[in-house]
């Protein structure tokens, strides 16, 4: 068994993963208190609250900008594409693992690659999550941020109710995420073996 | 120096020094008597009165009235006070003789005001004293308080206060019929776009949407006579009449600046069900971090065991 080391994650890619990560930390924290006002006061008024979820949302589509012509521009959002292949087989392989396998102590089913740097479970959820959720989340935000100027189209959506509910139900969804996403970075070899790899890019993988 | 000379200078200086004096006694005695045969003839009884010391400096003294031209009978050498006429003012200020009513109507007249009330025709230098603020005594003789305490609210309170009579922005006195009959604006003064571009700047540091506020506001809807200036929240809050009236006319879209930008109204989001499947999901999610990474642990120690 020989060590191998892989260049994961280019500089680019780990400096929009840490500013995304910190935005959704802060727009999930004061996102709590704009939505439990009553009760909730970590950012002591509602207007600081909402002045620091604003502040991170425009940070998030800068980010989200960054992501997604970074990836466009030089052909990296392959990583992201899942196949037929990982959609189905691949899917149950890579859960079957985290049902069963990792209990056993028996490897990661898909070691990572330079050209193939995320398992199936993880392309279907980052696909899903960068295609649709995201978008959906800043746009509604947005949305959100100038009802004035969009007042065609939330009425056309269904008005700041519909929007609001958007917000909030996709939000819930990114929370639940991230933090299944934060459970996983400990399932490398050691407890922040992945999180070290996202911040140096340099993953050691097992070859044998 | 000789002893003559002494003496002659000590001389001088007495002489000097007495002419002085004399001169001090002069203008201290009395106003220069004018060449009216009727005032000397007054003059011998009231020259020390403070009413004579005031009338040289009268509007009415230069325009060149004499004492018996208003106070008849006082021409008689051993007239009694009975025995001379007070004059009414409309004798010469007919205009006052054609507004006659309306002066009767007003607040003033029936509180039992005249014309001596506010004016001293003695003294006066004009009917309306070139100071506003030496006016304004006039009216705190009965209006209590501090005028420039109760102007604070207004820009520039003192220019103002210096520059115009009270009934310049309060009704005129004389026919002013109450209380509420006293409403003035600034933009009666200052109309349209002429103080708005010079209050904008200081304005727009802190206003948002400049310009629709300027059209749409008087000065006064935010610098209140009583209270403290009004701020956003006076107007715009989630329980302003604004904000009703824009939620029932657009549902929760509205062009309000700040229900814009603060926009977020508490329980439009709550859905009890959704924030249930929220925090249930949440809940999951640690229950992940819980359970499946119990789990771990567990198995890992029993390969441990297993492999020893």
């Amino acid at each position: 068994m020989s060590h191998k080391r892989v260049y994961l994650h280019p500089l680019t890619e780990r400096i929009w993963h840490w500013i995304h990560a910190l935005a959704v930390v802060m727009l999930a924290i004061t996102g709590v208190q704009l939505h439990w006002p009553g009760s909730i006061h970590w950012f002591g008024s509602l207007k600081t609250a909402m002045s620091i979820h604003e502040f991170f949302g425009a940070t998030l589509v800068l980010d989200f900008l960054l992501w997604l012509f970074y990836n466009l521009f030089s052909g990296r959002i392959k990583h992201y594409i899942p196949t037929m292949f990982d959609l189905t087989k691949g899917a149950v392989i890579q859960a079957k693992f985290y049902g069963l396998g990792i209990f056993q102590g028996k490897p990661h089913p898909f070691a990572p690659t330079e050209d193939n740097k995320f398992n199936p479970l993880q392309k279907t959820s980052y696909f899903g999550l960068m295609a649709f959720l995201v978008p959906l989340l800043l746009a509604s935000g947005i949305l959100y941020m100038f009802p004035v100027r969009f007042a065609g189209i939330i009425k056309a959506i269904g008005g700041m109710t519909v929007l609001g509910l958007a917000h909030t139900a996709i939000a819930f969804i990114v929370v639940a995420f991230v933090t299944v996403h934060l459970y996983l970075t400990t399932t490398g070899h050691t407890l922040f073996e992945e999180i070290m790899t996202m911040i140096t890019g340099w993953k050691e993988t097992e070859e044998d | 120096m000789g002893r003559g000379t002494m003496k002659k200078i000590l001389f001088f200086d007495i002489v000097l020094l007495a002419g002085l004096l004399l001169s001090v006694g002069r203008v201290n005695a009395a106003p220069a008597v004018p060449e009216s045969g009727t005032d000397q003839a007054c003059l011998r009884c009231h020259a020390q009165t403070t009413t004579w010391k005031q009338w040289t400096h009268s509007a009415h003294y230069k325009a060149g009235l004499t004492c018996t031209m208003c106070h008849k009978g006082a021409d008689k050498p051993d007239h009694k006070a009975a025995d001379v006429s007070k004059p009414a003012c409309t004798d010469c200020h007919y205009y006052w003789k054609d507004k006659a009513a309306e002066f009767k109507d007003s607040i003033h007249a029936k509180k039992g005001l005249n014309c001596t009330s506010c004016h001293n025709p003695h003294a006066d230098t004009a009917m309306a004293p070139a100071n506003p603020r030496q006016f304004a005594k006039r009216c705190t003789r009965c209006h209590k308080g501090n005028v420039l305490k109760l102007h604070a609210f207004m820009p520039h309170a003192d220019m103002h206060l210096s520059q115009q009579s009270c009934f310049v922005c309060h009704s005129d006195v004389h026919t002013v019929l109450s209380k509420k009959d006293n409403t003035v604006t600034c933009s009666s003064c200052h109309p349209g776009k002429t103080l708005v571009k010079k209050v904008l700047p200081r304005h727009k540091a802190f206003f948002p949407r400049i310009a629709l506020h300027m059209r749409k506001l008087n000065c006064e809807d935010c610098h209140r006579p009583k209270g403290p200036i009004k701020t956003c929240s006076s107007c715009h809050s989630e329980k302003s009449i604004l904000a009703r009236a824009q939620q029932n006319k657009n549902g929760w879209i509205t062009d309000e600046p700040v229900l814009q930008k603060y926009g977020y109204m508490v329980g439009t989001n709550h859905v009890k069900w959704l924030d249930i499947i929220g925090i249930l999901m949440f809940a999951g999610a640690l229950a992940v971090w819980v359970f499946h990474g119990g789990l771990r642990i567990l198995a890992a120690m029993m390969r441990k065991g297993g492999k020893r």
